[in-house]
């Protein structure tokens, strides 16, 4: 019931930015991480690509090296 | 009240011991006579079991001529299933829950098939109906039967020969078929064509092991070429004192070695599945292919366009004798055990492997070679010069099968697996190698005989 | 007869012996009630543990074709596994080998991918399910597309690498990329146990985090001992889970092996394509599985299974125990 708790109550919290080296520091982890990730993403979801494209090949074509449906059947 | 927990679980893990004797493999025999009354108003419907696959043209065949034999006899119904394996046979026949007529291409079970009584022993019906063992053609009579007990009767036999694209042999100024390995290797080398980074276009001929192989595999094809003989009069394995092994094994390494190996691998990863329409010989991937009698009528129904021709197999040159005979196997029919109705399936069966016309007629449709001898004579077979030398081979007294053995396929499973291993360079003594692979495979005679693991 | 009455009781007093026998039943009851609501349980697990673990131990002493009853042979099957059958050492060394490269490697990926998602600032969900996706895949289903994806002539992977101008592997064709390309399988598949890693390393205490960073710990020494040891029970269960399911490895290999080998139709049950290439991918239950059902001899399977059982339970034990010295658990007494 003091002034100073009364006070801290009415004040909205401000918090301190760091320093502009801490800063660049943590974006520059926080892009490798999300690279990464979407590197890992990509690897994840090809097989599916790959596999959801073979049915609209023809017969033919799915024992050959193309990769793109061609005509889109 | 833990106590009491604890005596309810054991009492729950022993409550099976009560059901162990009573279970596992007990003879559910309902050969009910009841079934066999001919007064019945209902067509008795019976049920046969195939190994034909509705994906090809085989199955559809099969059906069509089985209903000619329903119209025929009212008083039966037969229900076809195709796309039937060993497994779901064995499975059948252990549950009591078995259809009337089985029939499969692994002729080689008929070693635990037959003993094991599994597929009911035939004499009985044989001698009821008369019939003639001479009436049927000599080889297959040895895979359907085990030492002397008869549980089975040829439906139609297979046997292998070449197949040649004549287009790619008159571009290659190749006038006739080889007729020796030597000519064959010859042959193939002068077909082969490579793209442009040295990769494999179009392959001679492939005598790889594991592409497109069957059972009995590429070796003991092969191995029938050269003369090989399995076993010795012991019953023991001499695939190491026997030199045609070791000469028909260094003649398919050193052609696969002279494609180069992973070369070979690469090429025939990318090749379409045997049995479909984009089989590479169909596709004019292979100049030649060592195949069996069917691939006619499946080019037939396929690629009819294809250019080609079909003639005996090459031989050693060391034994031109043998040149016009071949390796021979074929579909096998029965009863199993625990049927319905014995009578009705044996007259199906009796039908299926005796009736000239039937035989002829599907011989015609799947192009699978008679095993009587009426049915191969007969005039209802189509003639075609494809098919024409399919049935000289099996005529051919030189021409042979596998042994069947207590073990069933394992033994071939035995020679597959080290042929493996040798063509791709990892064995460095091939006779040490065969002195060890016959060693297994009579330890696994005698483990098979005794009662302990094959 | 009647005992002297008990102060405070109302209604009819009843006699030490009636007492005791009314108790007794009402004990019974109880205990009856007990075995009611467990009978579900007990059933389920008679018949599909008990029953077929006892038959198992029956049957390795028998001889059974699956055709005609078990025959009585004592130790035979025991002394041919041990002594005899020369593809069994091949068979035990191939699945040591899935263990001891698949279980480090997809504990490896699931922790590094969970890491990676934790710390991600946006996407999260996106990221979560993408690396989930796979594990949802049918095996059958997804060994099959990566069979076709690393075919060595026509595969997409090849292809790529050939464009970069490497040439590759051959995969599922060679004896010794194959178990490599399981492998890669085997990591497509991390799923499940990368979302059980994200979950432990978002429930590490923030405030060990900042007393450490207090402390003057850097990001890789506060991985080391604030957060490993946090999430060390999650990975004691990856790994004994990854090497349960190493020691029942099938499904794949079965698959890989007769897709690879190009005897995926009807001949495919004719031949037996099992392991291929040259029974690089024959391992323990695939042997087990041709033995039992290929070649009809069932008690010598059922041997195999149970010396399968006692090798699983040891390992099993070995890890835990071990597991002792490095394994953390925070809160709970231990």
């Amino acid at each position: 019931m003091s002034t100073a708790a009364v006070r801290a109550e009415s004040e909205p919290t401000v918090r301190k930015k760091p320093p502009p080296a801490i800063r660049r520091r943590r974006f520059l982890i926080a892009v490798a991480n999300h690279s990464l990730l979407i590197a890992a993403a990509i690897a994840f979801l090809l097989p599916f690509l790959f596999i959801s494209l073979t049915p609209l090949m023809s017969d033919n074509q799915a024992l050959s090296a193309k990769l793109w449906p061609h005509p889109f059947v | 009240m833990k106590r009491f927990a604890t005596a309810c679980v054991l009492l729950a893990a022993t409550l099976p011991l009560t059901g162990c004797f009573g279970g596992g493999g007990s003879d559910k025999s309902n050969n009910s006579s009841a079934s066999t009354s001919a007064s019945a108003s209902k067509p008795v419907t019976i049920t046969a079991w195939v190994g034909w696959s509705a994906a090809t043209h085989e199955l559809k065949e099969f059906k069509r001529l089985v209903a000619e034999y329903d119209a025929k006899h009212p008083e039966v119904k037969v229900k076809v299933v195709g796309d039937i394996v060993d497994d779901k046979i064995t499975a059948a026949i252990r549950s009591g829950n078995v259809p009337d007529v089985v029939s499969t291409f692994t002729s080689s079970n008929v070693g635990t098939f037959c003993p094991t009584g599994a597929w009911i022993d035939l004499a009985p019906y044989l001698k009821k109906d008369h019939i003639d063992m001479a009436s049927f053609t000599k080889t297959p009579l040895y895979y359907t039967q085990y030492k002397g007990t008869r549980c089975a009767l040829p439906l139609l036999a297979d046997t292998f020969g070449l197949y040649y694209n004549k287009d790619m042999f008159a571009k290659a100024g190749i006038t006739r078929p080889p007729r020796t390995m030597s000519e064959l290797t010859a042959d193939a080398k002068k077909l082969t064509q490579k793209n442009a980074d040295g990769s494999l276009k179009v392959v001679g001929f492939d005598p790889a092991s594991g592409f497109y192989d069957g059972a009995p595999n590429k070796v003991l094809r092969f191995g029938s070429l050269f003369g090989g003989k399995y076993s010795d009069d012991q019953g023991n394995s001499i695939l190491a004192t026997d030199p045609a092994w070791a000469k028909e094994l260094t003649w398919q390494k050193n052609l696969v070695d002279w494609y180069g190996y992973g070369k070979l691998v690469r090429f025939q990863a990318g090749l379409g599945d045997e049995f479909s329409a984009s089989n590479a010989f169909e596709k004019g991937k292979l100049a030649m292919n060592e195949d069996g009698e069917w691939r006619v009528a499946f080019i037939k129904n396929e690629h009819p366009e294809l250019n080609y021709a079909t003639a005996p197999m090459p031989v050693d040159d060391a034994h031109p004798e043998l040149y016009g005979s071949g390796h021979v196997n074929g579909t096998i029919i029965g009863i199993p055990k625990g049927v319905n109705h014995p009578d009705q399936a044996w007259n199906l069966v009796k039908y299926l492997t005796t009736n000239t016309h039937f035989l002829a007629e599907f011989s015609n449709a799947i192009r699978n070679v008679p095993t009587t001898l009426a049915s191969a004579k007969s005039s209802e077979i189509q003639p075609d010069p494809h098919f024409a030398p399919f049935l000289k081979i099996i005529a051919n007294p030189k021409s042979n099968t596998a042994p069947i053995t207590e073990a069933g396929a394992a033994y071939q499973q035995l020679i597959q697996d080290f042929a493996l291993k040798w063509q791709a360079g990892h064995v460095s003594d091939l006779h040490a190698g065969l002195v060890n692979l016959d060693k297994q495979i009579d330890a696994q005679l005698k483990q098979a005989k005794q009662g302990g693991a094959p | 007869m009647s005992s002297a009455p008990v102060a405070g009781q109302l209604g009819p007093v009843m006699p030490a012996i009636d007492r005791r026998r009314a108790r007794r039943k009402a004990v019974w009851r109880r205990r009856g009630l007990v075995l009611l609501f467990m009978s579900p349980w007990l059933v389920g697990f008679s018949v599909f543990f008990g029953y077929p673990l006892v038959m198992s131990i029956y049957l390795s002493f028998t001889h059974y074709d699956l055709l005609s009853s078990p025959r009585w042979i004592g130790l035979a099957n025991y002394r041919y596994l041990f002594g005899t059958d020369q593809q069994i050492w091949p068979a035990v060394r191939n699945t040591l080998w899935m263990i001891v490269v698949a279980v480090p490697l997809q504990v490896l990926f699931a922790f590094g991918i969970g890491l990676m998602v934790s710390r991600a600032r946006r996407g999260v969900g996106f990221f979560r399910t993408v690396f989930y996706l796979p594990a949802l895949a049918p095996p059958v289903a997804a060994t099959l597309g990566f069979v076709y994806i690393l075919n060595p002539a026509t595969g997409p992977v090849n292809v790529l690498l050939g464009h970069l101008g490497i040439q590759g592997p051959l995969w599922f064709q060679s004896p010794g990329w194959a178990k490599p390309s399981l492998v890669l399988l085997a990591i497509w598949g991390i799923g499940n146990t990368m979302i059980i890693f994200l979950a432990a390393i978002l429930d590490v205490p923030t405030h060990l985090h900042e007393s450490a960073e207090i402390d003057g710990a850097g990001p890789l020494q506060r991985l080391r001992y604030v957060t490993l040891p946090s999430i060390s029970p999650v990975i004691l269960f990856a790994v004994v889970l990854g090497v349960i399911q190493g020691l029942q490895y099938f499904t794949q290999a079965y698959v890989a092996a007769n897709i690879a080998s190009g005897q995926a139709s009807q001949a495919a049950d004719i031949t037996n394509t099992l392991g291929y290439p040259e029974g690089s991918t024959l391992f323990y239950p695939i042997l087990l599985y041709q033995n039992g059902f290929r070649y009809f001899s069932m008690g010598y399977a059922a041997a195999m299974a149970i010396v399968l059982l006692v090798v699983s339970l040891a390992v099993t034990l070995v890890i835990i125990l071990n597991s002792r010295r490095w394994v953390h658990y925070t809160g709970s007494v231990r």
